[in-house]
């Protein structure tokens, strides 16, 4: 078990930004989505605007952050990358969920980071759980700039899709992320049940690959 | 846990009816109230509550109430409930030796600083029923509580603990690296399990499967020629670190029995003797189970001593698996639900092998 990281103090507290205006309608609302989206993988789903309305973020996008509100309790852990979350968001998130935040990826549950600073070698850093306990393989959120099921920018990269909870295949195209990422993410696919779980977020979308999902770069 | 029953609504319905008919009684006799359970029948609650691993009087004492006395099945509630509970924040780790003292004994010395606390206790009744107590209404003595009781000021020291210091019973210290302990509430069991775990089992599972292990060790199976150290009962402050102060405040007591159990003494080359100990701990006033709790506790502990694993009560993998009551209720009970296609199937089985046989 790494570090815990260090706790907010009392000056510090005073400054951290709002969490969800409705707390329960809100979270129940970005769980909806989030399970929508993890059971027909690729799918883009939108956040509801209630979900986001009133959060003060400090320095993560909305849709994140309410994602981060949703799935963090005191009984999970986070690593969330330092160029990504100062001290204030790591702040905001303990204060609001109560959430451990840990010193090394590899320990934790829950981990954020943003698109460009996700290396390949992620995927072998990450907890994949183990064949007794396959469920204790992490879930990564990583803040894209592009998420569209058909791409119109050039540089995502095209996805197709295929598992449960997609019928034929299923499209997504996803920008900052590069095809190396994609290939280490397919290299996992033979560790079933082990894996890590995949969520992709921009702005106030997201789309969700869970560790079933087959992942084929068309380019 | 078996607990999902299908067909017959109609019969099923009229069965709770029976049921809520059955707990009430007779209803000449006034209904017994919740509040009446957690005062009177204190140690039941505090059973339920330590096997339920929850610690609340009142919904241990409507449990108890709900499940007509039974206790397991008082335990099955109070453990359901808590499941739907959220975990609010963590606790310090409570230190008994700052418990306001209702109760403290020791087996080993006479003069123990501080003195023997009797305390209330069957102990030095004679078991023998008191037909007074069927007449209501019998006032009960006042006892001048300040001459039998420890100063909750000054904090009662265990004679355990000038021994430890001397080197002479082995010393209480957290494992090497003081890993957190696993939580048997949340991680699924893996065994073999560290003590830390066993402990969480023991001091969960079911009174009657660990005082019977218990007892088992005392007569042989396993040697561990055991002394009571020290047992004692009553509250213990409940601390938590907010973040935003960094040090504990106290937001309430728990009540607790702690039994430090002295035991055979181990020596090696290089180390010279000292006693072992076992440690027993629950909620409520539960001197039988954490008595017993610490006698198995301290036969687990064989790979620390190297002694060899001969008995029942030291196979820790067949022991903790089996003292969960209402892991072990729900399995025994499951075979009241339908099994009619599995029998089905065996009993054509049947039918055709005699038919081989018979002429």
């Amino acid at each position: 078990m790494s570090a815990v990281m260090g706790q907010p103090s009392v000056d510090r507290l005073a400054t951290v930004g709002r969490g969800f205006a409705q707390p329960v309608h809100a979270a129940q609302q970005a769980f909806r989505a989030l399970l929508e989206a993890m059971s027909r993988p690729g799918r883009v789903q939108v956040l509801p605007e209630p979900v986001l309305a009133g959060i003060e973020p400090p320095g993560l996008a909305r849709g994140l952050t309410a994602l981060l509100l949703t799935l963090l309790d005191a009984e999970t852990s986070l690593w969330i990358e330092p160029a990504l979350a100062g001290a204030d968001s790591l702040d905001y998130l303990r204060f609001h969920t109560g959430v451990r935040t840990l010193s090394d990826a590899g320990d934790a549950a829950f981990v954020v980071c943003s698109a460009d600073r996700a290396p390949p070698a992620i995927w072998s850093a990450l907890c994949a759980g183990t064949d007794e306990v396959p469920q204790s393989g992490a879930t990564l959120l990583v803040e894209v700039p592009a998420l569209q099921a058909q791409a119109t920018a050039a540089a995502s990269t095209r996805l197709r899709l295929q598992g449960p909870g997609i019928e034929n295949t299923q499209a997504l195209a996803v920008g900052g992320l590069d095809s190396a990422f994609w290939r280490a993410r397919a290299a996992l696919e033979r560790e079933y049940p082990r894996g890590i779980d995949l969520i992709l977020c921009c702005g106030d979308t997201l789309a969700a690959i869970p560790r079933t999902t087959r992942v084929t770069v068309e380019g | 846990m078996y607990i999902a029953v299908k067909g017959g609504e109609q019969a099923i319905a009229a069965s709770l009816q029976l049921l809520a008919s059955a707990r009430r009684g007779d209803d000449a006799v006034p209904e017994l109230g919740a509040d009446q359970l957690r005062e009177q029948l204190r140690l039941g609650v505090d059973r339920v509550m330590a096997e339920a691993s929850l610690y609340d009087p009142d919904l241990a004492a409507l449990a108890l109430k709900q499940a007509r006395g039974d206790t397991i099945e008082a335990v099955f509630l109070l453990r359901a409930y808590r499941t739907t509970l959220p975990r609010l924040g963590f606790s310090v780790p409570v230190d008994t030796t700052r418990m306001r003292v209702k109760r403290r004994v020791s087996g080993i010395f006479k003069d123990v600083p501080g003195g023997q606390l009797l305390g209330p206790s069957f102990d030095y009744t004679q078991r023998l029923l008191d037909f007074e107590l069927a007449r209501p209404g019998v006032a009960v003595k006042p006892v001048l509580r300040a001459a039998f009781e420890a100063d909750p000021n000054a904090p009662l020291c265990s004679p355990i603990d000038a021994l430890a210091a001397q080197g002479l019973i082995e010393p209480c210290v957290p494992s090497a690296g003081d890993p957190e302990p696993p939580d048997i509430t949340r991680d699924p069991p893996a065994h073999p399990m560290p003590r830390s775990a066993r402990l969480q089992m023991l001091a969960r599972a079911d009174e009657g499967w660990v005082l019977g292990m218990g007892y088992s060790t005392q007569r042989g199976y396993a040697y561990t020629h055991p002394f009571a150290g020290e047992i004692r009962h009553g509250a213990v402050p409940l601390e938590i670190v907010p973040d935003e102060l960094g040090f504990a405040i106290e937001i309430g007591e728990i009540e607790l029995t702690d039994c430090q159990m002295v035991n055979q003494f181990a020596g090696s080359a290089t180390q010279p003797p000292q006693f072992t100990r076992g440690q027993g701990l629950v909620f409520g006033h539960g001197e039988r189970k954490a008595m017993a709790m610490s006698l198995v506790d301290r036969v687990m502990r064989a790979d620390e001593f190297d002694e060899q694993v001969t008995s029942p009560a030291q196979d820790s993998e067949f022991v903790l698996s089996h003292g969960d009551n209402v892991e072990a209720s729900g399995f025994v009970q499951h075979l009241k639900l339908p099994h009619y296609v599995t029998f089905e199937s065996e009993l054509q089985l049947v039918r055709a092998l005699r038919e081989e046989r018979l002429p």
